[in-house]
């Protein structure tokens, strides 16, 4: 067994775990966070994206023990008492069908607009490029991710303004 | 479960000095096979090592003559990297298109050179660029050119005590190209793929290294094509001479495999898209 | 009448919040206290019979908690969604690979992976039969019930003969759709328990909680009142949710153990596991006469269905009333065939059935045009129905047709006079 202290979604956890526990598991069994979904264990899927130190990762390819010092953001850690503004523009373009991949093109999208919130549509599209939807089509997922990034745009501009006043 | 042993060293002397009193350890690099392989249970680990935490691994520095890469340096690093865009511009291709965001942001260089695969997409453009490999044990350091290194692949391969510290590129001024065919843009195994490096003066090619991937145990250099084209126009590099030398260099390595028939027709378009990215700038997709 | 709000408008899933918050629930985020792990042996052979299995050394293995065969299924062996063929564990003949043969019940997810591993299974292996020609062969085993054509419908129109002579030309192909996998996103899982009030409950992600009612109660014998499906978040479908999968499994481990228990798939046994798109073979002739009016079509199509009947009739029933596309054709004979053979089962998915023969009869549109010289947008508008039109097996069609619409905006993109 090993010790990690991975931060997940702001809070610390100290944990005792098998040394080849996936971070994936550690999350949904030791964690208890069921956001974060498994579709096929290899990374092929993206259901299983987070992401770490800023960047997204799929949570089935890395060990947990390797994790140690890392900070974690998953579908859990995104929004809080109100919809992030990616999780109101899917709701709104209907993005979301089985929902399956949804927390995982959550965190991807999430990932590209903080870092590159004018992405072009190439750049959305290859933001998302490892999240795998078998419902959509990707065409409203695309929509969405534009849509997040008006709003996105939009609420910067109120907190602008919010501060010279 | 067995009890396993996790190792996750600071230092590359501490790493060097675990891999030397450890019996068939397992190096964990970005994990992007490893870990598929433990969980499947095709690969049995004892001990793992780790080398995320060692810094000087993931670092990138250049000098006059050369840029010397951390093989614990990821694909994402690679493609933001401004150095490795405007001199090594191959490779910076090769790491655009890799896989998609989160294998890129996990994946290594070192990864994708020691799993030997085939179609590894590195590789060629490592060896069209005259890159050469640095692996480091307590026995010393051991610099190896990767071509060497996968044309006599048994005798050279990385020792059970050793572990690949750096990739060294010349700082050449070689425009340099890479193409991939895969059956899908992202997450692609590469069908073939090729990585071209060339240096011209006039319209006349001075010299050129293409090396191509996925077309035989490993990746190779086609040496006898590229003396030809030495000295001739660069419209020459389209020519069918070049292309049907392509052609048989494929047809002679994979003869007997079912691909083969479609490989030594691909390759040629596979080629010219890698080697019009070398002097064109994109056109990969 | 009262106008409603919502026609014409956008309306937000009332799921869909759940599912951008990541707090829907799927069969796999569940955790009872005191919960079992089950998973079933696959047979790795496509036809045969099991000879030996070492399930004593299975019990005797750490956190194994029950290992279950056929014997101890207390109901039906076997279910179905049209025809009960389908074993919940074979008690007879294995007809493809990824038959069950095994249930395991253990402690831990580890010691269930560990348990399934050393499974032995000494088969008595049969020439199976793996092409629609090899299972129409004369002398060819027969994977189905009496034959291997579990399914067979003509329709039929006009005079065949007829037709084909008054067409100026003819066009004659045949036509291959490969097996297709749905690959929904979430892999199978189900937990059986025993509720508060001694119903056997089984949580799993489902198109039909009222079917899979039915099949938990008959596997154990129980009535149907005495079963409770709860369908949670379904993580993507496509049709391959349609034939029972983990349910059975889920709810017999709950019922012999008393305890819940969670069946969980990875990918790979989800692929081996579930229905598949029907492979299919489609012979077509198709006439035109020089006025460019189609005048006969003959067409068979076999569909591979594999080891199990699953929706294999009404797939290919839909296959044939799709055959002659959404065009007027007079004189028509048509046959379907569902042919069983020991490949993956095939049943429903996306189309069902009317997926693969649109690839044969557009395809003959576009060389009849060809020949004829006609734009092919065109000779489509010259032959597609309209309303009233009288499709091949005699319906009409009374309104609501607008594929003339369609083609002639089409047209209007291209500056195409029709």
């Amino acid at each position: 067994m090993v010790e990690v202290t991975i931060t997940v979604n702001g809070t610390s956890y100290t944990r005792k775990i098998h040394p080849l526990m996936r971070l994936l598991d550690f999350l949904r069994d030791e964690l208890k966070l069921k956001g974060t979904k498994e579709g096929c264990g290899e990374g092929e899927c993206g259901a299983c994206t987070v992401i770490m130190d800023g960047r997204t990762i799929n949570s089935c390819l890395v060990l947990a023990a390797s994790c140690d010092g890392k900070e974690i953001i998953t579908i859990e850690g995104v929004g809080g008492a109100e919809l992030h503004p990616i999780q109101r523009a899917f709701l709104e373009v209907g993005a979301v069908q089985c929902g399956y991949c949804i927390p995982g093109m959550v965190l991807s999208t999430k990932a590209l607009l903080d870092k590159n919130l004018d992405a072009t549509e190439e750049e959305i599209k290859e933001a998302i490029s490892g999240n795998l939807c078998r419902c959509t089509g990707y065409q409203k997922i695309v929509e969405g991710v534009k849509l997040a990034q008006t709003k996105m745009k939009e609420s910067r501009g109120e907190a602008c303004e919010c501060g010279r006043s | 479960m067995e009890s396993i042993i996790f190792h996750q060293p600071r230092y590359l002397g501490e790493a060097i000095q675990l891999l030397h009193e450890t019996p068939n350890p397992a190096l964990l690099a970005g994990g992007t096979d490893l870990i598929i392989d433990i969980n499947k249970e095709r690969k049995k680990v004892e001990t793992v090592i780790d080398l995320s935490r060692i810094e000087v691994l993931k670092t990138i520095t250049v000098n006059e003559i050369e840029i010397e890469i951390g093989s614990m340096v990821t694909f994402a690093n690679l493609c933001e990297n401004p150095i490795i865009k405007q001199e090594f511009f191959g490779l910076f291709l090769c790491a655009k298109h890799f896989a998609a965001p989160q294998i890129r942001n996990m994946a290594t260089i070192g990864g994708n050179i020691i799993n030997a695969s085939a179609a590894a997409d590195s590789v060629p453009v490592i060896m069209s660029l005259e890159g050469k490999f640095v692996f480091n044990s307590v026995e010393g350091e051991r610099i190896i050119c990767a071509v060497e290194y996968f044309s006599n692949y048994e005798k050279e391969k990385i020792k059970p005590h050793e572990v690949l510290t750096k990739i060294k590129l010349p700082r050449k001024g070689y425009l340099s190209g890479f193409y991939k065919l895969g059956k899908r843009n992202s997450l692609a195994i590469a069908r073939i793929n090729a990585a071209v490096s060339l240096k011209e003066k006039e319209g006349v090619v001075e010299k050129i290294n293409i090396a191509l991937g996925a077309v035989g145990r490993y990746p190779f250099r086609v040496t006898e094509i590229e003396k030809i084209c030495v000295e001739k126009p660069l419209s020459y590099l389209e020519s069918d001479e070049v292309l049907i030398g392509l052609e048989t260099a494929v047809y002679e390595s994979i003869k007997n495999r079912p691909t083969m028939p479609f490989k030594k027709e691909a390759v040629k378009g596979v080629y010219i898209l890698a080697l019009q990215s070398a002097l064109g700038g994109e056109l990969n997709g | 009448m009262r106008p409603v709000s919502a026609v014409g408008a956008s309306q937000i899933r009332p799921d869909a919040y759940e599912k951008v918050t990541g707090k829907a629930i799927y069969p796999d985020d569940l955790e009872f206290p005191g919960m079992l792990y089950a998973g079933v042996y696959r047979s790795t052979i496509p036809y045969g019979r099991v000879i030996d299995l070492n399930i004593n050394e299975i019990r005797k293995l750490p956190g194994v908690v029950e290992v279950v065969d056929h014997t101890m299924i207390p109901g039906a062996k076997k279910h179905g969604v049209i025809f009960k063929d389908i074993p919940i564990l074979v008690d007879d003949v294995i007809k493809r690979v990824g038959d069950c043969l095994l249930l395991i019940i253990c402690e831990t997810k580890e010691a269930l992976k560990n348990a399934l591993k050393q499974v032995k299974v000494e088969y008595e292996e049969y020439e199976g039969v793996f092409t629609i020609e090899d299972a129409l062969r004369e002398g060819a085993p027969i994977i189905g019930d009496a034959s291997n054509v579990l399914y067979h419908i003509k329709v039929q129109k006009g005079d065949l003969e007829q037709g084909f002579k008054e067409a100026k030309y003819i066009v004659e192909n045949t036509y291959f759709a490969q097996m297709t996998e749905h690959v929904f996103l979430q892999p199978e899982c189900a937990i059986g328990k025993i509720g508060d009030d001694g119903l056997i409950e089984v949580y799993v992600a489902t198109q039909y909680p009222h079917y899979d009612r039915e099949e938990v109660a008959r596997c154990l014998n129980l009535k149907d009142e005495e079963v409770r499906i709860i369908n949670t978040a379904v993580g993507g479908a496509f049709g391959a949710r349609e034939d029972i999968n983990p349910q059975c499994h889920a709810a017999l481990a709950a019922y012999i153990t008393k305890r819940p228990v969670k069946v969980l798939y990875d990918r790979e046994e989800s692929i081996i596991s579930h229905s598949k798109r029907h492979p299919m073979k489609m012979y077509y002739k198709t006439g035109v006469r020089e006025d460019g009016k189609l005048c006969a079509i003959e067409a068979r199509i076999y569909g591979d269905t594999g080891a199990y009947a699953s929706w294999g009739t009404n797939v290919l029933r839909k296959s044939a009333l799709h055959a002659t596309g959404p065009y007027v054709i007079p004189n028509v004979f048509v046959e379907a065939f569902a042919v069983h053979t020991n490949n993956p089962f095939a049943g429903a998915m996306r189309g069902f059935g009317a997926a693969q023969v649109p690839l044969a009869i557009e395809a003959q549109m576009d060389m009849l045009a060809e020949k004829l010289g006609m734009h092919p947008l065109k000779f489509r508008y010259l032959n597609c129905f309209e309303v009233g039109s009288v499709t091949a097996s005699g319906q009409v069609l009374a309104s609501g047709v607008a594929i003339k619409e369609c083609i002639e905006k089409l047209a209007s993109h291209d500056n195409l006079s029709l």
